[in-house]
This record gives structure tokens, C-alpha cells and sequence, in this order.
């Protein structure tokens, strides 16, 4: 007869939040052996509730809206299976407004100030995926077009309106910059990826 | 489910952001439901629940009630995603303890809709109330 061989214990669970689309988990080990099932244990609405999410050979599962909505508090319990047998994660716990992760906003315009020197008004749109009720904090990132030096100024916006603007002050006259910019819901722990870079000239110096 | 966690209820920042989102959502059901029912009329036969007599956020909201009405009217709408978000949101708000109250809702189809269109009308208002920035005592409106 063969040797047993259970699963490895599913472990380093990591979870992600898509505002109004989904929350992904994913573990490791990320292969097995053999062929392994996967039931990803859920509890939401404050542990008022909880559904299950299967997966097959591949250490990832994904729990889709309506039924994930933020703020909330999950936990999270992954069972691999195979015909050996079963063996579980430990229990872990998702607070989603830490894990909500939004695309990057898009820079649409960024234009001199008229008549005020040494500043540029850049404004783009609040990505989609940024929670109604989140504070969003900010990273611009910015260099004049010869240097390869980024500088960055860091601001937050609660306005949830969907055209932001920012002014960004105490550059050189007369000077083509290069602007970058990214976001994340304030609590969270996961940024955005950068925007598109987007350029801009300031005012002559009179 | 083996669960050895115990979920605290949401607390005040919670409960607020709840809201915010229940705010933008009741908007989204009903611009839906009035594009997709146009040239119903507004009924003043029909009342949604919306405050308690407990000033103190977030018992003031009428969640269990307004939850009932949601639960109701769900099956005669036709965008169920942000119906299901909204009863979510709701369940979060509403304490362990409360009575469900009875809904009935209009059978004869027009009445019917007049009845949804009037509990989104008021829940968008209900909203909107809860959601307004705490007056100091004797400030009038």
C-alpha cells in the first residue's frame, strides 16, 4: 500500500480587496503534488454571515459583490484536500478597508495657473474602485523633463466628487515637468499602481 | 464552520462609512429604478421607517425596519446587485435583537411599483438626513 501524503498546510494567506468587484485570497504553497481541492472558509457582515469559495489546483479564490461590501470585518480559513486527506489553515482576520486596493487615478489635464508663476494645476479623476467612504491619501511624484530626479509631495482628498485637483506650487518658470500619480484608501496598506505620466509646462517668468 | 474569532459590531467610524456608502447607494437604486419605470407617480400613501427615538447613531436609524421593506421590494427590482449591497449594509447597522417587522407590499402591479418607487424616494431622503452633519441643540434648521 502507498504512503499518505496530505496537503501542505495552506499558509502566508494574503487577501485583497476590490471595491464593489471582489476579495481575492491567495496561499501558499502555490503547487502540490497531487491534485489538491481547496474550500476557503468565509465569514462577513461582522461574523454575521458566511458562504464558501472552491478552488482546484490553484492557490487562489476569489468571493465576488454583492456579497462583499465594505467596511466589514472577514475571516478567512483555507481546507486543502486531496485523496489523502484534509489539513487547514489557521483562522485569519480581514479588516477590508486595510486591503481595498484601487486602479490608478488618471491624470487628465495638467495646465499652468494663469497669471501665478511657478505652479501647475493638475487634475485627473477618483478611480472607480476607491470607496465611497474612504479618505483617499496621495503621492505625486514630479521632475523636470532633462532630470532623471523624481521629487514627490504626499496630500489626502475626502472630497468623493469625481474631477480632483491639486496645485503644485514652487517650481521653475518657464519648466516642463513630468507628473506621476498614485493613490490607496487611507487605511490601507496597498497603493495603486502609478498613473500614465503626464507633462506640463509653467508660466513664463515675466 | 469552526470559528474561534469573535467579530466586534462595527464601531461609531464604521457605522458612519456604512452610511456614506448606504447614502451613495440609495441614490444609484433609485435614478435606476426611476430609468428604468419612467412617469411613475410620487405616493403619499406609503411610509419607510426611517428614525427611532434613540438619538444615539447608529440606533437612531431604523435599520431593521427599513431592512424588512428592503427585503420586500427586492424581488420587484430588477438590479439586484446594489439591492443586495444595500440589504448588506443594512444588516450590518441593525442590532441582534430586534423584532422583524411584517411588510406587505401592493400585489396589483401598478400600485406595486407606485409602493417601490415611494420606499426608494424616501430611503434616498432617509439617507440624506442621517447623513447630515449633526446640528448644535437649538440650531434651528
Amino acid at each position: 500500500f502507498g504512503l499518505a501524503v496530505l496537503p501542505h498546510k495552506p499558509e502566508n494567506i494574503s487577501c485583497i480587496f476590490y471595491y464593489r468587484c471582489n476579495l481575492t485570497c491567495t496561499w501558499s504553497p502555490e503547487k502540490e503534488a497531487n491534485d489538491t481541492w481547496y474550500t476557503v472558509k468565509r465569514t462577513y457582515l461582522y461574523g454575521s454571515e458566511n458562504d464558501t469559495c472552491k478552488s482546484e489546483n490553484r492557490a487562489s479564490c476569489s468571493f465576488f459583490y454583492p456579497n462583499v461590501t465594505n467596511p466589514d470585518i472577514c475571516t478567512i480559513e483555507v481546507e486543502a484536500q486531496n485523496t489523502d486527506g484534509i489539513v487547514k489553515s489557521s483562522m485569519t482576520q480581514w479588516n477590508l478597508d486595510n486591503i481595498v486596493k484601487t486602479e490608478p487615478p488618471e491624470i487628465y489635464c495638467v495646465k499652468p495657473a494663469l497669471g501665478v508663476k511657478r505652479m501647475v494645476q493638475i487634475k485627473w479623476r477618483r478611480p472607480r474602485l476607491a470607496p465611497i467612504s474612504s479618505v483617499l491619501k496621495y503621492t505625486l511624484q514630479f521632475r523636470t523633463v532633462n532630470s532623471a530626479k523624481w521629487l514627490e509631495v504626499n496630500f489626502t482628498r475626502e472630497d468623493i466628487s469625481i474631477i480632483q485637483t491639486y496645485d503644485l506650487t514652487g517650481l521653475q518658470a518657464f519648466t516642463e515637468y513630468v507628473l506621476t500619480l498614485r493613490c490607496a484608501a487611507e487605511e490601507s496598506r496597498f497603493w495603486s499602481e502609478w498613473s500614465q505620466e503626464k507633462t506640463g509646462t509653467t508660466e513664463e517668468q515675466a | 464552520f469552526s470559528h474561534t474569532l469573535r467579530i466586534p459590531r462595527p464601531d461609531a467610524k464604521d457605522q458612519q462609512k456604512i452610511i456614506k456608502e448606504l447614502q451613495q447607494l440609495s441614490k444609484e437604486l433609485l435614478e435606476l429604478y426611476q430609468k428604468s419605470e419612467k412617469g411613475l407617480p410620487e405616493s403619499t400613501k406609503y411610509t419607510l421607517p426611517c428614525l427611532t427615538s434613540d438619538p444615539h447613531p447608529p440606533n437612531n436609524i431604523n435599520s431593521s425596519a427599513i431592512l424588512a421593506y428592503f427585503q420586500e421590494i427586492r424581488r420587484h427590482i430588477d438590479n439586484k446587485g446594489v439591492t443586495d449591497e444595500i440589504i448588506g449594509q443594512l444588516k450590518k447597522l441593525k442590532s441582534q435583537d430586534t423584532w422583524k417587522i411584517k411588510v406587505s407590499v401592493p400585489t396589483e402591479s401598478f400600485e406595486c411599483k407606485c409602493f417601490v418607487l415611494t420606499i426608494l424616494q424616501q430611503f434616498s431622503k432617509c439617507m440624506d438626513q442621517v447623513n447630515e452633519p449633526q446640528r448644535p441643540k437649538g440650531q434651528l434648521r
